[in-house]
């Protein structure tokens, strides 16, 4: 079908033009050539009108194209989503605006020599003026958004116009409107122009000059009042001169002529200064009075025009309010402007360019935004040839899609940690909206102390939304390593609860010019930003759920078959026993005094031999199917060496010590994987030819990045940790590390930040500029690479990039952050994975509360993790590992065998099945249900409680086994 | 989907949780980093002792939202109290949370009446409520059935002599003792906390905190204005924020003030308002030990709010940085945990704190407007029950739980003490110092000393006592048969005698060169016992030479590290792994040239004899009494108790200063001056050092700031172009 296309081709190129050839003269044009209705400003009152774009077996796709706002509707159901809430006419102003876009961006402007923070929507910004292009394309559709600045009503009045135009353009042609404008507008136009003087004598001004200005001609004021007393006065003066030169009544009339003349002269001459300042005022090149010349008001000649008087804003406004309902727009005022030789208004030069695609694809909706396509000013010259830029910051991409009325029943689905549901209109104002970027923190950039201590990060790029039977469930396919996903709830801004993804397309920062300046607020620090945009696309993947698929199960298993489809996931094979997730600390360094000189010294906490000896221990006890993390086994410990070089650790007993115990563990059924890091090179180890000049990450001050230890107690930086590898080496460093790992014969491999950390590298040096997606490439061609050569991978943490090439997840969060706003918390990402990939949580032995930890670990279907030593703990104290208490593995020995014995009971036989169902059933009782029907009910509370028939013990579970197969 | 719906049917309905307690824990990571300062001052973490389980909001109570609530107090028979204070109300709830009563007004002859921004209350063990009516300055008393008794207006005339004309009975925290006094905390009121009768009669005040004032404070305050004077008055005291009293009737009093000297932040006031808080932790009780430079949140910690706990401990709340700081009855740090920010256990600007069944209770004022209940980890109940044994005295049972507190986080050094105490209970002294030495408990680690040595004494006296007797017999001996002279005698005629003797050996450059070096070195000992003949002879008789004076200077500087690093733990009180030999050698060197540069600098103005060789060699001899006295003094110091350290103290400085008085007699005598041009050279010297210093570190200043300007501007041109 056709759309109705409104803009023209042709004149959308105008508007390219303009980023590209920046003289005001070309912006002028293609502006000139841009129509604005300024009718479409009352389109809040219009009926929305969609008309079907695309359709495929599930879904119809609508959009209105005059608001440009789209809906999908689900056929099977006739469920419909809209991109803005339907029922948002009964919000006013900018409220209404916003909820009308569906798109925001952020971008900088420079006021007095300070970036400041502007928004524009694309509903104020670009569709009321109609300035963008719909096109259909494959299974969808594309509109092409050009935001421009917003007119104000001085861009609408014009200084000048000749009386001809305004007849043409202003002035309706129904007598009753016509007359309605002219009280207004001839209230603050004088009607002038110029006529030949011939012999009259100009008339006298003071500072004038007469000849330079009108030359042979002279001003005729043509207001009509004005004329009305003119011949008033010819009429006075015939009557004098008929009059006898002793009439009585002479003197009388001779007076009034004197009056009415000095009186017509004065307005005459305040007209002609006006028509001076006037020029003074709006020219760049006249910069006083006397400049002023013939030339500049030649066009006067014979041609009657109306010059604007000196009104005040509001009286602007009053003009402005006549002029908006006529067809005349700031293109024909600037139009006027040159025509009466006044420079025309300042020429706009905030245009941005903005594509976005809605595409079916299945059952889900494709959002797309080419970034390459998007445009924003560079360099753009205004009048005085002065260069400006306006740095894109951000984008939002349809931040009201599925938006929820302050009357929806449901939740959203927030991505932070394992997942947490904010509830529809909760009230929880108090608390600040959620904000949080995707894959965590960028090491590049400086991040201030107190920001780290939220426990959890954003590892998977989803988001959702349920609004009473109907959901909305969002992937971000790409661009997500930029993308934060925002939340809130109705009642801050306005009454719909919405959650979206924010990309942030220019990474940008701020940096103080002298060490002072952070106290001193003016000018001394700069803006500084991401040298270029991200050149891929951004693409958002919208599911939509109905009825009982409507929650967050159905979210999850959304993402699971996404997920498996994507990366051809398989279920793990059946296992026997249940694994056991134990990490060895190795060697920590510490400094001490040899011969009064302090040096790091390596300090073992346990050898190789000693790692042995724990998995005899641990054997005994009765846990088998160990898979080892050694922490600290690389030459320098934890804070290892540039690995580039392999050595295992000499205090700790050496290369062959290391393969004994890797062959140990493989001749007695457990997995060894050391551990190591790539992305961090400390500074205290072995640079290894690591040159931090070329090789660390660049912050956007274009220094090399460090990380910092911060003192616990004031935040304050305590001194530097590390350089932060530039994700442009990891590649080499990995090759490199991979070649001489090859010697040990270890299959098994634990990366400790791959699916951790994600650091840009902002390279003033665009060439060597790696930006965050790309780093995100490269950490997944790192992992391909070596399960490509055959090495089993454990990561930490476990960011959903990682996770298709990961054997095994530890530390993997299974809480969020406890952000005020957040009502519960749920183990959203073990339900997407649980059977795709073994997991543990926290250590259980470093928890707060243990027990707690290990029920946790049975709601979500995790393992027991502990984290142990061969020595005391007391080898920690005075050191930088401080924070590795309680490792002493004698400590925990039989605590971890017991655990393993209930987890192994309870969750043997479910390793490879997928999780149906998970909900809360009273307040800390949680029910876990998985395909065969198993399910597990814990309970956190102190006492116990009834479940049904079950008696679920106080900080207990209860297991109940396959209460027949349901199909 | 494969969901099996109707499981969930017949589950779901029929969950009946079996007891009443609702709010339990879910294993949640607490969002902030727990920490303790150890020995050094340095916060080191250890595991969340307690953790956020759940808030209370006005909306969770019905009640609606709290407005600037100040206040949450425990009655005695465990219900809640939350002063609403801005709504002007007060909230009272079971331990549960559960709603009881909100008091808004009370009936007063027949006529209603409200609070007005009401601050505090206090209810006494029979049920009697008094709530501090702030802003209609007085205290409304309550009777148990909840009506209204009586109210405490301002006291009368009087006492307004004591106070200033401008005083308002404005009453912010009230608390009454056991024996029904009743003490007041008064808005603006810097003359302490008053102490009335629970009928309102005005007694006096009491534990008024200190003033303190610098010699140069109290000297301009001598010479100001009156009116300057009546300024200075205004800054310098300061009230108490809060008040609480614990169950002996002593009253836990902090200030938030910069203006106090910060361990007089926290008080114990016994009824006759003395301090009678215990101090004897690493720090006074302060809350944070620093101020912080670059975090957004700089300052001491503003206590805001204290609790008195079971066996002598309490907790102090911090406005700052939202942390609650908790002391045993010693004053030792047990635990910090707390901050700031968005997110469940973190508070905007928390106001109180109080104790319910166990837990921690934190009042936000702002932000989320709501109570924060955090309830201990197994972590908090160890060190509990470690607290109590000790304050009971049943060391041996507190040991046992020091051993659980080190095995759960061994950073804490004060369980360390704990428990070596166990192992001296048990004589077994070595393991005790051990502990003691991981503790950083210098007291306790000289006790176990001083016991295991004598042991060691009593065991081996026999042994030790012949040994003496041995050595006695043999020096006797040896000198009655002259083993001495004969020896000499016998080297005089050895071979290798006569080789030396030898002219070509003799005239040997270098042996020459070993040889007068050597002796110049022996004369050391000389100038040492005989300064004026000494030190003119190092310079007329060339007794000393260059090469002679390096080594000693080297001697000396190896001597001094030697000293740093291996002085015994007792008297070592600097950090053995931050020691660093540059450092060290810098710290001797540095003043020692500067004295040999500015001496000569200034005497050759004043008609010196001394060439700066001479200066350089003069000053390098007078190093010997400390050269020789450090090495045996720093493994002596191995071997002896804190008592004896005043000894040792003694001992160390005989040859410091026999060493400053060669120094300045020696560079005198080689100048050839009188006693009296010797002493004011020294002095001059001194200055002059001082001077030097000041230029150096101007001139250091400069070129750093020009270094830094260089920079800046380098940096602005890169990023601005």
């Amino acid at each position: 079908m056709i759309l109705s296309v409104r803009v023209s081709e042709i004149l959308l190129q105008g508007a390219i033009t303009v980023l590209g050839q920046p003289t005001y003269r070309r912006i002028l044009l293609s502006l000139t050539s841009i129509l604005l209705l300024a009718a479409s400003l009352s389109v809040c009152a219009q009926e929305v009108d969609f008309q079907l774009v695309a359709s495929n077996e599930y879904l119809n796709l609508y959009i209105d194209p005059v608001t440009t706002e789209v809906a999908v509707e689900d056929k099977a159901t006739h469920t419909f989503w809209y991109s803005n809430p339907q029922d948002r006419f009964s919000q006013r102003g900018l409220n209404l605006e916003r909820l009308s876009s569906q798109f925001t961006i952020t971008h900088h402007f420079i006021r007095s020599g300070a970036p400041e923070l502007a928004e524009k929507e694309n509903y104020r910004f670009s569709t009321v003026y109609e300035q963008y292009d719909i096109q259909e394309i494959e299974n969808g559709v594309r509109i092409d958004y050009t935001l421009v600045e917003q007119w104000q009503p001085r861009h609408y009045v014009p200084r000048m116009i000749s009386q001809e135009r305004m007849e043409a353009l202003i002035f309706s042609e129904d007598p009753e409107v016509r007359a309605e404008q002219e009280s207004v507008l001839l209230n603050y136009y004088h009607l002038i122009m110029l006529a030949p003087l011939g012999d009259r004598k100009p008339l006298e001004i003071a500072g004038f000059n007469h000849e330079r200005v009108f030359g042979e001609y002279d001003l005729v004021v043509l207001n009509k009042d004005y004329q009305e007393r003119e011949r008033q006065l010819e009429a006075m003066k015939a009557q004098v001169a008929q009059m006898a030169e002793d009439a009585p009544e002479r003197a009388d009339l001779e007076s009034q002529i004197t009056k009415l003349e000095s009186q017509l002269n004065k307005e005459k001459t305040d007209i002609i200064k006006r028509l001076v300042e006037n020029l003074v005022e709006s020219r760049q090149d006249i910069e006083k009075s006397d400049f002023v010349t013939f030339q500049d008001v030649a066009q006067l000649v014979g041609n009657p025009t109306y010059l604007l008087q000196k009104v005040p804003q509001f009286t602007l406004n009053t003009i402005y309010n006549v002029l908006a309902e006529t067809d005349y727009t700031p293109i024909e005022c600037g139009e006027d402007h040159v025509m009466n030789n006044l420079d025309p208004l300042l020429p706009n030069l905030q245009i941005f360019h903005i594509p976005l695609e809605y595409v079916l694809d299945g059952p889900e909706l494709l959002v797309r935004i080419p970034v390459k396509d998007v445009k924003y000013p560079v360099d753009v010259e205004d009048v005085v040839g002065e260069k400006h830029t306006f740095p894109l910051l951000t984008i939002r991409v349809l931040e009201y899609f599925g938006a929820a009325g302050k009357d929806s029943e449901g939740y959203m689905l927030v991505p932070d940690g394992s997942g947490a549901l904010i509830n529809l209109n909760n009230g929880r104002l108090a608390g600040a909206a959620f904000n949080e970027p995707v894959y965590g923190p960028d090491g590049a950039q400086d991040q201030p102390a107190e920001k780290r201590r939220y426990p959890e990060q954003t590892v998977m790029p989803v988001f959702g939304i349920k609004d009473n039977d109907k959901a909305l469930f969002a992937v971000i396919e790409e661009g997500a390593s930029f993308a934060r996903v925002r939340a809130d709830i109705a009642g801050r801004i306005n009454d719909y609860n919405r959650i979206f993804a924010e990309f942030q397309l220019l990474a940008n920062g701020r940096v103080a010019l002298s060490e002072k300046a952070s106290h001193i607020s003016f000018s001394g620090s700069a803006a500084i930003y991401q040298q270029r945009m991200y050149e891929g696309d951004i693409v958002i993947r919208y599911f939509f759920l109905t009825g009982d698929d409507a929650d967050y199960i159905g979210m999850a298993d959304s993402y699971r078959r996404y997920l498996m489809d994507k990366y051809q996931l398989k279920p793990l094979e059946p296992a026997e026993d249940v694994p056991f997730f134990l990490e060895l600390v190795g060697g920590i360094d510490t400094i001490e005094p040899i011969l009064g000189i302090a040096r790091k010294v390596i300090r073992p906490l346990t050898t190789f031999n000693q790692a042995q000896e724990i998995l005899q221990t641990l054997s005994q006890q009765g846990i088998s199917n160990i898979k080892l993390k050694y922490l600290g086994w690389l030459s320098g410990g934890i804070r290892h060496d540039y690995p580039v070089s392999v050595e295992a650790e000499k205090a700790l007993g050496g290369a062959k010590a290391f393969q004994a115990l890797a062959e140990f563990a493989k001749a007695n059924g457990h997995e060894l994987y050391p551990s190591v890091g790539f992305q961090s090179v400390y500074l205290g180890s072995k640079q290894n030819g690591f040159n931090s000049k070329q090789d660390a990450a660049r912050g956007l001050n274009n220094l090399a990045a460090r990380r910092y230890e911060y003192w616990l107690d004031t935040f304050d930086r305590a001194y530097p940790v590390s350089w932060v590898l530039s994700p442009r080496i990891l590649g080499e460093t990995v090759d490199q590390f991979l070649a001489n790992y090859r010697q040990y014969g270890v299959p098994g491999l634990a990366l400790l930040d791959l699916a951790h950390e994600l650091n840009s590298d902002f390279n003033n040096d665009v060439r060597k500029l790696v930006d965050r997606e790309q780093a995100l490439n490269t950490i997944t061609e790192q992992l391909k690479k070596m399960k490509s050569v055959g090495y089993k991978l454990m990561v930490d943490y476990g960011n959903s990039y990682a996770v298709p090439y990961a054997d095994a997840i530890v530390n993997m969060p299974t809480h969020g952050s406890s952000y005020y706003i957040v009502d519960e918390e749920i183990p959203f990402y073990q339900i997407v994975l649980h059977g795709l990939v073994p997991y543990a949580g926290e250590p259980i032995n470093l928890a707060a509360h243990g027990q707690d930890s290990f029920l946790k670990m049975i709601e979500t279907g995790g393992y027991p993790y502990f984290i142990g030593s061969y020595q005391e703990s007391s080898m920690v104290k005075d050191t930088d590992f401080a924070y590795l208490y309680s490792l002493h593995y004698n400590d925990w020995l039989e605590l971890a065998a017991e655990m393993y014995q209930k987890a192994n009971a309870a969750l043997k036989g479910i390793q490879n099945l997928k999780i149906v169902d998970h909900r809360k059933l009273a307040d800390n009782v949680y029910q876990t249900m998985y395909e065969n029907g198993r399910t597990i009910i814990v309970n956190y509370n102190d006492d116990a409680v009834m479940v049904g028939d079950w008696l679920v013990g106080g900080k207990d579970f209860v297991v109940l086994e396959g209460i027949a197969d349901a199909n | 989907m494969q969901r099996r719906g109707w499981l969930i049917a017949i589950v779901l309905p029929a969950v009946i949780i079996m007891s009443a307690v609702v709010c339990s824990s879910s294993a949640n990571a607490a969002l902030y980093p727990s920490y303790v300062y150890n020995y050094w001052g340095m916060a080191v973490p250890i595991p969340d002792p307690y953790v956020p389980v759940r808030t209370v909001s006005g909306m969770d109570l019905g009640v609606g939202e709290f407005r600037n609530a100040q206040y949450i107090f425990t009655a005695p028979d465990n219900t809640l109290y939350i002063v609403d204070t801005g709504n002007h109300r007060i909230i009272r709830t079971t331990s549960d949370f559960t709603l009881i009563e909100v008091i808004q007004q009370f009936e007063r002859d027949g006529k209603i009446e409200k609070f007005n921004n009401p601050q505090s209350v206090f209810v006494t063990s029979d049920g009697r409520l008094f709530v501090a009516d702030t802003q209609n300055e007085r205290i409304v008393a309550f009777n148990p059935d909840g009506s209204f008794a009586y109210t405490i207006d301002a006291p009368q005339v009087d006492i307004r002599e004591m106070l200033s004309e401008h005083f308002r009975f404005r009453p912010k925290r009230i608390a009454i003792d056991p024996v029904n006094r009743l003490y007041v905390t008064v808005e603006g009121v810097i003359d302490g906390i008053m102490h009335m009768s629970l009928e309102g009669e005005f007694r006096g005040f009491m534990g008024a905190p200190r003033v303190t004032r610098s010699p140069w404070e109290y000297f301009w305050y001598q010479i100001a204005s009156e009116e300057q004077r009546a300024r200075m008055q205004l800054l310098l005291p300061t009230e108490f924020s809060a008040m609480a009293l614990d169950d002996m009737g002593f009253i836990y009093a902090t200030v938030a003030s910069s203006e106090v000297e910060t361990n007089l932040f926290i008080r114990k006031l016994s009824p006759a308002g003395s301090d009678v808080l215990r101090r004897n932790g690493f720090f006074p009780p302060m809350g944070d030990l620093s101020e912080g430079t670059n975090s957004s949140i700089v300052g001491y910690s503003k206590l805001i709010d204290i609790i008195g706990r079971d066996y002598g401990m309490y907790s102090a709340l911090d406005q700052l940085r939202g942390r609650v700081f908790t002391y045993d009855y010693n004053g030792n740090l047990l635990y910090v945990f707390g901050g700031i920010g968005n997110g469940i256990g973190l508070f905007t600007s928390p106001s109180s704190l109080a104790e319910l069944d166990g837990r921690l209770l934190v009042l936000d004022s702002r932000g989320a407007n709501c109570i924060t209940v955090f309830e201990p980890t197994a972590y908090a109940h160890t060190i509990h029950n470690a607290v109590r044994y000790q304050y009971d005295g049943l060391f041996a049972e507190a040991t046992e739980y020091w051993r659980q507190v080190i095995a759960m986080n061994p950073n804490y050094e004060p369980a360390y003490s704990g428990v070596a105490e166990a192992y001296m209970q048990q004589k077994n002294y070595k393991q005790a110092m051990h502990y003691y030495r991981l503790g950083n408990n210098r007291p306790g680690y000289s006790r176990a000393y001083a016991a295991l040595r004598f042991e060691f004494v009593n065991k081996n006296f026999g042994t030790m006592m012949t040994t003496f007797l041995a050595l006695i017999f043999l020096i006797y001996i040896a000198k009655a048969q002259s083993w001495g002279p004969k020896l000499r005698r016998r080297y005089v005629q050895s071979k290798m005698a006569r080789w030396f003797a030898r002219p070509e050996v003799q005239q040997n450059p270098v042996y020459a060169w070993l040889k007068r070096t050597w002796y110049a070195l022996c004369y050391a000992r000389h100038v040492m016992f005989h300064p004026f003949d000494g030190f003119w002879d190092l310079k007329h008789e060339n007794r000393g030479t260059v090469t002679a004076a390096t080594i000693l200077l080297v001697l000396t500087v190896l001597s001094y590290v030697f000293t740093t690093q291996y002085t015994g733990f007792l008297f070592n009180i600097r950090r053995v792994e931050s020691i660093n030999i540059m450092v060290e050698a810098i710290s001797i060197g540095v003043p020692f040239f500067l004295w040999c540069v500015v001496n000569w600098a200034l005497t050759t103005l004043m008609d010196g004899k001394g060439t700066m060789k001479d200066i350089y060699i003069a000053a390098a001899y007078s190093l010997t009494p400390f050269l020789l006295a450090a090495v045996p003094l720093t493994i002596v110091s191995n071997y002896i108790t804190i008592d004896e350290g005043k000894l040792f103290n003694l001992a160390y400085s005989i040859p410091v200063i026999w060493t400053f008085a060669l120094l300045f007699l020696g560079t005198g005598l080689t100048h050839d001056y009188s006693f009296g041009k010797i002493m004011f050279t020294t002095a001059a010297t001194v200055v002059g050092i001082g001077f030097a210093c000041f230029v150096g570190l101007l001139f250091f200043d400069v070129l750093d700031r020009m270094l830094r300007f260089v920079q800046e501007v380098y940096r602005e041109i890169t990023l601005r172009l």
